[in-house]
């Protein structure tokens, strides 16, 4: 292979990248789900506490929800003040929202809070707005703490969690199962074809 | 461009059989470093977040400084090809030297981005090791015994990774060092290498080439682009191949699994930690299983089944929410689909001849390979993130990826040459004929 060869190789492989980019892109463009915008605003909150990140943290957090990111901060049920400098949630889960297609949306959530070396598991509900083309969170509140039930009004309608049997807030449809098969055949086949390229200068090569 | 011999005269005949005690030894020595290539990289992978903390950096820096941190997998074909001119013993040797150094100044780093620095150097340094280890191991151990070998050196590679889990389980990071204790862990290769340094010889093989360079039937330096030249041409695309289809879905798996786990299938912190220990410690037992696999039956049949149980159980464990199921899936998961590693490391060694073999190995390794290394991760994030992607879900969006892996089959059943029971110079003289499919 001569260096001009190699050069337009890579050319390609960058002109691919690069559409493969714009592709994704395109793919992705008008997705705005209240799940995922609750879940970054639970990771961010839960972040505002751990060492290093707080400003960054409380940062993201307010910009995803400012009203609801003053509230759950200060208070101390929520978002604990003795993690030991580690995030405020071990881990969390966002249920299934209702009313993702209209303007306002809400879903269940779950953390495990930590309490010094302790954790205490946290359900509530989180309330978002649409603004603009995205997601605000509104406010979230706790419907139980660790055995302590508290109010629950509305909650029962919201889809449960993925982990309690709810569905997942989202998956990929019937037909991209079958396009995916689809693309798997066609690398099949370029895969093929460049090998047998490659092939044909091997054989004549050794024939030489 | 000028030719390389590839006949009698470099390859010769097998070299004489290599004593019994040195090749114990060079495995010892070797397994060293496959186990800091799965430390090390667990090390960033787990305690990313301390390591932020320390730095006050926000998630925009970190996601930025992984990339040079990444790329040094790729500088680390710059390296490896050097073996196939200097030799494998002094590369391997500066490489041990270069990934302390560079590992040992990461525990001492001052802000993000000298981090960044000696972790890219520890990379380049690591890479090298790595792909230097399988060629030397391909090279000096005797046919029938290779694929044992290979298996137990990358069994070393998951060990790395659980040795991580284990560290943090016993608290390392709570310790006043906190994350920097773990990369001072990674001055014992220098400790080893030192005390045995003088044992360690070069490969016959490449002496064989050395003898042939000097007697001038052979060049001298290989060109860069000589594993691409047509003899060679056909292999580099088929093992390059299945390695790049068969990364993009596994490293897009692994490296979102625990996430997925978490936020998808409302595991707890703790839950994800103890599986994650317990299936790779039982799982990696696939890597040699899969030495001995390619031994009995082969490298096309191995491959084979190894693909297909891969891309079987992680679609189980990317779609199942029952933990039990889950905890089966991920060990037999990690059992096939990392497991044919050493199959894997065969195809991109056994097929080339002994002046390109290291240059060949690290065209694939670090120009194919870490092609799925980079977009297997970035695709399953940006299609399955959970608020903007096309699919926005991890489950759904790996498990599509594991299309990909697909191919894979085809292209082995088709095309792949059976080099069992085969010395390296047989390999080369029935090239011709074992190319057909």
């Amino acid at each position: 292979m001569s260096n001009k060869t190699f050069a337009v190789g890579i050319a390609v492989c960058l002109a691919l990248m690069i559409a493969l980019g714009f592709g994704l892109n395109a793919l992705n463009r008008g997705h705005s789900r209240p799940e995922g915008v609750a879940e970054d605003w639970l990771a961010a909150v839960g972040d505002s506490v751990r060492k290093g990140v707080e400003g960054d943290a409380t940062r993201r957090a307010e910009e995803i929800g400012p009203t609801a990111t003053e509230e759950a901060i200060a208070s101390d049920v929520f978002v604990a003040r003795d993690t030991k400098g580690k995030s405020a949630f071990a881990d969390l889960e966002v249920g299934k929202a209702v009313g993702a297609n209209t303007n306002d949306a809400a879903a269940r959530f779950r953390v495990n809070s930590r309490r010094g070396d302790d954790l205490i598991e946290i359900e509530g509900a989180i309330v978002l707005k649409r603004v603009g083309g995205d997601w605000q969170v509104l406010s979230a509140f706790p419907t139980k703490i660790g055995d302590r039930e508290l109010g629950k009004q509305g909650y029962d309608v919201l889809p449960k969690l993925p982990s309690e049997g709810g569905p997942p807030p989202s998956s990929a449809s019937a037909s991209l199962w079958f396009i995916a098969l689809g693309v798997g055949v066609l690398v099949t086949i370029a895969a093929s074809a460049l090998v047998n390229w490659a092939g044909r200068g091997s054989a004549l090569a050794m024939a030489r | 461009m000028a030719d390389i011999a590839v006949d009698a005269t470099t390859e010769g005949g097998p070299p004489g059989p290599v004593d019994e005690s040195y090749l114990k030894l060079l495995l010892v020595l070797l397994v060293s470093a496959a186990f800091f290539e799965g430390y090390d990289g667990s090390i960033l992978a787990l305690l990313l977040p301390d390591i932020q903390s320390t730095f006050r950096v926000s998630e925009a820096v970190l996601g930025i400084t992984r990339i040079p941190i990444e790329l040094g997998l790729f500088v680390a074909f710059f390296v490896t090809r050097l073996s196939d001119r200097l030799g494998r013993r002094p590369v391997l040797l500066w490489s041990v030297v270069g990934y302390t150094v560079f590992t040992a100044a990461t525990a001492f780093s001052w802000d993000i981005w000298s981090f960044a620095f000696f972790q890219f150097g520890s990379r380049v340094f690591l890479g090298a090791e790595y792909a230097i280890g399988v060629t030397m191991i391909v090279e000096e151990f005797p046919a029938g015994r290779r694929g044992r070998a290979l298996g137990t050196l990358l069994t070393f590679a998951a060990l790395g990774t659980i040795a991580v889990g284990l560290l943090i389980a016993a608290g390392l990071d709570e310790t006043d060092l906190g994350w920097r204790a773990f990369y001072l862990v990674g001055l014992l290769p220098l400790l080893l290498l030192s005390f045995y340094r003088r044992r360690l010889r070069e490969t016959q093989r490449f002496l064989q080439l050395k003898a042939a360079r000097d007697a001038g039937h052979a060049i001298k330096e290989v060109p860069f682009l000589e594993p691409w030249k047509a003899q060679y041409r056909r292999n580099l695309v088929l093992v390059g191949l299945i390695h790049m289809l068969r990364s993009i879905p596994l490293f897009g798996s692994t490296a979102w699994w625990a996430f997925y786990a978490e936020r998808e299938r409302g595991f707890t912190s703790l839950q994800v930690s103890i599986y994650i220990i317990s299936a790779y410690g039982l799982g990696c037992i696939g890597y040699y299983v899969c030495g001995r696999a390619m031994e009995r039956f082969g490298r096309r049949p191995t491959a084979m089944v190894y693909f297909a149980g891969g891309i079987i159980f992680s679609i189980v464990l990317f779609q199942v929410s029952g933990a039990v199921i889950s905890f089966f899936a991920l060990l037999l998961a990690v059992f096939f689909g990392l497991g044919m590693g050493p199959v894997m490391g065969s195809f991109a060694t056994e097929l080339f001849p002994t002046e390109i073999r290291g240059q060949a190995a690290a065209w694939i390794r670090n120009w194919f390979e870490i092609a799925g290394y980079v977009f297997g991760p970035a695709l399953v994030g940006v299609l399955g993130d959970h608020s903007t992607g096309a699919i926005g879900n991890i489950g759904d969006t790996v498990t599509l990826l594991m299309v990909l892996q697909l191919p894979t089959l085809w292209l082995v059943w088709r095309y792949m040459p059976e080099t069992k029971g085969l010395e390296l110079e047989e390999v080369m003289a029935e090239e011709p004929r074992l190319m057909l499919p």
